[in-house]
């Protein structure tokens, strides 16, 4: 039976649990996600991923700047209340006249960095400052975007490309290399990169790499391993970031559909793993499915590697916020939760078993919010949970329990997530409460003086 | 057993249902609207009540007007085929330098009027929208536990409110000026305000006060006492307004949401209540909810932008018609509904149940919508209802009725108001029916003339 004991004095840290944001893409140019934008801003992240890519169409000829289509596409991220992380894949025609996955440098570097220059300096005026360079170039076209690298010209290009967004705003943040294999190193690219940068002295603001996987473990270790590297190089002082995870989207597809709660619990719980392991920011990917359709892709990935994406329509059913027609899945409301544990951590020591608990204190609002869930990968058992909030000022509080219900065919927000507890303690510094909390439950406090 | 006898042909005044309308924030200086306009157009209202609150930055610096942000929730307002009304209660940081809810008056009154000339000229002249209704300040008598930053005493309200009419109705003399919108209706401050306007002839078009009751009797009390209070200044001749309302949102929550067939039911005992009682219109409130952050409220003080936060997130679940995902909740089809009740109000005898009837003929459509519901606030019995309705042209006729699923968790409209009935008569003149009526059942009967005496339902 675990206990749950939070001293509403022990506040540490800002939790700063925005930084745990979105990704969106690469499907197409439109801001796929513009329908959802006051539901985004509902969820308070700081950063959304999106992928440059070369749908739109920013160099169409030789110093022809175009950037209405991707203005849209940063305009509709602003409008959600995020800062924009541009994630630069395009291949201009113009640069690049051969769809060849290996063809890695443009045909005219002067070039080439002229339109970096230009589009950091346009973007800069939006308020845009942080570009990640290339999508998994470790997988190549297979992550949907156009460049398969060697180290050792992932490097060069990362150069190029960080001197002339410096040139352009010398407050501009640089990183990469957004590998899709964090396994052990992040592929060869990712220790190469950061050994070039150090002796170089290039700037390098932030790295990156990508995880699904079903084992919110694997996050986990994917940050040690990340991190034990970056020690090797004292010189690099770098934030870190998962630009894009979520859980494996192919071999589990029936585990997922046959429990909905998993997901939900996935994702609070590879988000505990990243608060505990420092991690700077994350993408969940992603926000809205898409069906995907061959002619956007085929003048920049090959037709033999397009030929099987039509997996997309079918394999991304359990990634996103939004299904294929924008409803709002259980996901949403994991994030939701998330959000509102606004302010400072508060820590909580031996919860035992595989109940967790992620807690903040906002000193404003004298709320205290706790989020609260059962998950193993394999499946945990039911437990009887004894919460106990002490040490808050003294007076009136408003204590008000939800519980998360994936199964529910409601899509209202008072049915997906229940109030299950309401209560008002009149002149109180602590407040109890014993509940059972399933298997894959999901349950927030929210404790306010009032 | 509850009996209807509903004439068709004795009908009184424009029912005008559009005027029973909603409002929207003021939470955010995005339109929040914008992603249901078609949803809001089907209901016909003719009013949006909006907060001029400080973050659309109206006034950024002396002699500088911006409307940029302010435009975008007026033309939402527009494009979902209502007019505005236009709450004013902002306090621009320089004209009111400290963040003090009991500091009212701008350091400079004449630039003060000058701003609001301008805010009604540029609406009303510059982009001839014609906005009528122009509220002065919000639950004054709260102040910022109201979520905005005006905390007035009955002998400040009104020298504020006779500079800012003057001002409006300077720019636009067909403008209707009124207030104070006040959180609790006995509140000294609308005395205060009538006496000032009757005596030093200043111009009221309309008063306004604001109510979160489960009961709905307390609405039409509230009424009956603004009402009685307007007798006492014959010189004053306003329309009256409850342009924020809805039940009571904190200590009934639990309640509400283990019975979700209460408040759609409540809305319509209310509007009922305030057509009897002869209420020009109302806002229910609100629209939309959304999530917010403390720094909505950057313009009031510490504590009461925690409050305004706090309310916004963790209270509204009742009010919207859309929830904090923009999900239809029960409440709109309660709109919908009323939204049928086209043309002119039946008479109806008063009925001694709590089953009550609206009904409304359409000469244009040749149609009668009656809208039936079983309300009390303490669980009202399940209820046999007999209708029997007259005065009805020679002919066939369609018949529809439809029933209000508040528990159903589908959201598409077949399943929220489920077809009953649908059927077409033989040649009548009366037409009788009979059904059972759940407690907080809410439905409605659609009885269209067949004009070609075909059969109208194909």
């Amino acid at each position: 039976m675990p206990d749950i004991n939070i001293n509403v004095k022990a506040a540490g840290e800002d939790l700063d649990i925005g930084r745990f944001g979105l990704g969106q893409g690469g499907f197409t140019n439109n801001a796929q996600f513009d329908s959802h934008i006051q539901d985004l801003k509902n969820l308070n992240h700081k950063y959304l991923r999106v992928f440059v890519q070369e749908y739109f169409n920013v160099y169409p000829a030789h110093n022809v700047y175009n950037w209405e289509l991707l203005d849209k596409m940063v305009k509709a991220i602003l409008a959600t209340g995020a800062k924009p992380i541009l994630c630069i894949c395009i291949k201009p025609k113009v640069l690049f006249p051969k769809n060849d996955e290996n063809i890695i440098h443009p045909n005219n570097y002067k070039e080439w960095d002229k339109l970096i220059y230009e589009m950091v300096k346009h973007y800069k005026k939006m308020g845009v400052n942080m570009w990640e360079v290339l999508n998994e170039s470790d997988a190549g076209q297979w992550g949907g975007a156009p460049y398969h690298t060697k180290p050792e010209d992932y490097a060069i290009f990362y150069e190029h490309i960080a001197r002339a967004a410096k040139k352009a705003d010398p407050k501009a943040r640089l990183g990469g290399p957004a590998v899709s294999n964090a396994s052990k190193e992040g592929s060869k690219i990712t220790p190469y990169l950061l050994q070039y940068c150090s002796d170089k002295k290039l700037p390098f603001d932030f790295l990156t790499w990508h995880r699904y996987a079903d084992n919110p473990l694997r996050i986990k270790e994917s940050i040690v391993t990340m991190k034990n590297l970056l020690k090797k190089y004292p010189k690099i002082k770098c934030e870190t970031g998962i630009t894009e995870w979520s859980a494996s989207f192919a071999a589990n597809y029936m585990k997922y559909t046959k429990n909905p709660a998993y997901m939900p619990n996935f994702i609070i719980e590879s988000i505990y793993h990243m608060v505990e392991e420092g991690l700077s920011f994350c993408n969940y990917y992603h926000i809205r499915n898409l069906n995907f359709t061959e002619d956007i892709f085929k003048e920049w990935i090959s037709k033999k590697v397009l030929s099987t994406f039509g997996w997309c329509n079918y394999c991304f059913t359990h990634l996103s916020l939004f299904d294929y027609q924008g409803q709002v899945r259980p996901a949403y409301f994991a994030f939701k939760l998330l959000s509102r544990l606004a302010g400072k951590r508060l820590r909580i020591y031996d919860v035992n078993g595989n109940v967790k608990v992620l807690a903040a204190y906002e000193e404003d609002f004298k709320m205290v919010n706790a989020l609260i869930w059962n998950f193993a990968a394999e499946k945990p058992k039911k437990e009887t949970i004894n919460l106990n909030i002490f040490k808050a000022e003294k007076g009136d509080w408003r204590y008000t329990r939800y519980l998360l219900d994936v199964e529910t065919n409601s899509s209202e927000e008072d049915k997906k997530l229940k109030i299950v507890t309401r209560k008002i303690f009149k002149a109180a510094a602590q407040v109890k409460e014993t509940f059972l909390l399933e298997p894959y439950g999901i349950t927030q406090v929210n404790f306010k003086k009032i | 057993m509850p009996e209807f006898l509903i004439d068709a042909g004795k009908t009184g005044e424009d029912l005008d249902i559009g005027r029973f309308a909603a409002g929207q924030g003021g939470i955010s200086a995005e339109p929040m609207i914008d992603m249901h306009l078609n949803e809001l157009r089907n209901l016909k209202f003719k009013l949006i009540r909006l907060f001029l609150q400080d973050y659309f930055e109206v006034y950024p610096k002396r002699g500088v007007y911006n409307w940029k942000l302010l435009d975008r929730s007026v033309d939402a307002i527009l494009a979902a085929g209502a007019k505005p009304l236009m709450c004013i209660t902002f306090k621009p940081k320089i004209l009111f330098p400290e963040i003090d809810q009991k500091k009212v008056e701008p350091n400079d009154l004449k630039q003060w009027e000058k701003l609001i000339y301008e805010l009604v000229k540029h609406y009303n002249t510059d982009k001839k929208y014609g906005i009528e209704y122009w509220e002065i300040a919000n639950e004054p008598d709260i102040g910022e536990a109201g979520g905005c930053p005006y905390l007035f005493t009955p002998a400040n309200y009104p020298g504020f409110y006779e500079h800012t009419v003057k001002a409006v109705k300077r720019a636009d003399p067909a403008a209707k000026v009124g207030g104070p919108a006040l959180a609790n209706y006995k509140s000294p401050i609308l005395p205060a305000l009538l006496k000032y306007c009757s005596n030093k002839k200043v111009p009221v078009d309309f008063v306004s006060w604001h109510m979160y009751n489960d009961d709905p009797e307390n609405f039409k009390n509230s009424i009956l006492h603004v009402k009685k209070l307007l007798k006492n200044y014959p010189k004053l001749k306003c329309e009256t307004t409850i342009n924020e309302w809805n039940v009571s949102f904190g200590a009934s929550l639990m309640k509400h949401l283990a019975l979700p067939e209460y408040q759609p039911c409540f809305i319509i005992e209310v509007i009922n209540n305030m057509i009897e009682q002869g209420l020009s219109n109302c806002c229910y409130y609100h629209i939309r909810n959304v999530n917010g952050s403390k720094d909505t409220y950057s313009f009031l003080s510490r504590n009461g932008a925690a409050g305004a936060a706090d309310g916004q997130n963790y209270l509204f679940n009742l009010l919207g018609l859309f929830d904090y995902q923009g999900i239809m909740r029960p409440a709109y089809f309660s709109f919908k509904l009323l939204s049928r009740l086209l043309g002119k109000k039946i008479i109806l005898k008063k009925q001694n149940s709590h089953v009550k009837a609206l009904a409304a003929y359409d000469p244009y459509q040749e149609e009668v919508n009656i809208l039936l519901w079983n309300f009390a606030v303490k669980a009202p019995k399940k209820e046999k209802i007999k209708l029997k309705l007259t005065g009805l042209k020679k002919g066939t006729y369609g018949y529809r009725r439809f029933l209000l699923d508040a528990k159903t968790t589908s959201l598409e409209e077949e399943k929220k108001l489920k077809v009953i009935n649908w059927e077409d008569t033989k040649t009548l003149n009366t037409f009788k029916t009979s059904f059972d009526l759940a407690p907080y059942g809410v439905t409605m009967i659609n009885f269209k003339l067949n004009k070609t005496n075909k059969l109208v339902l194909y």
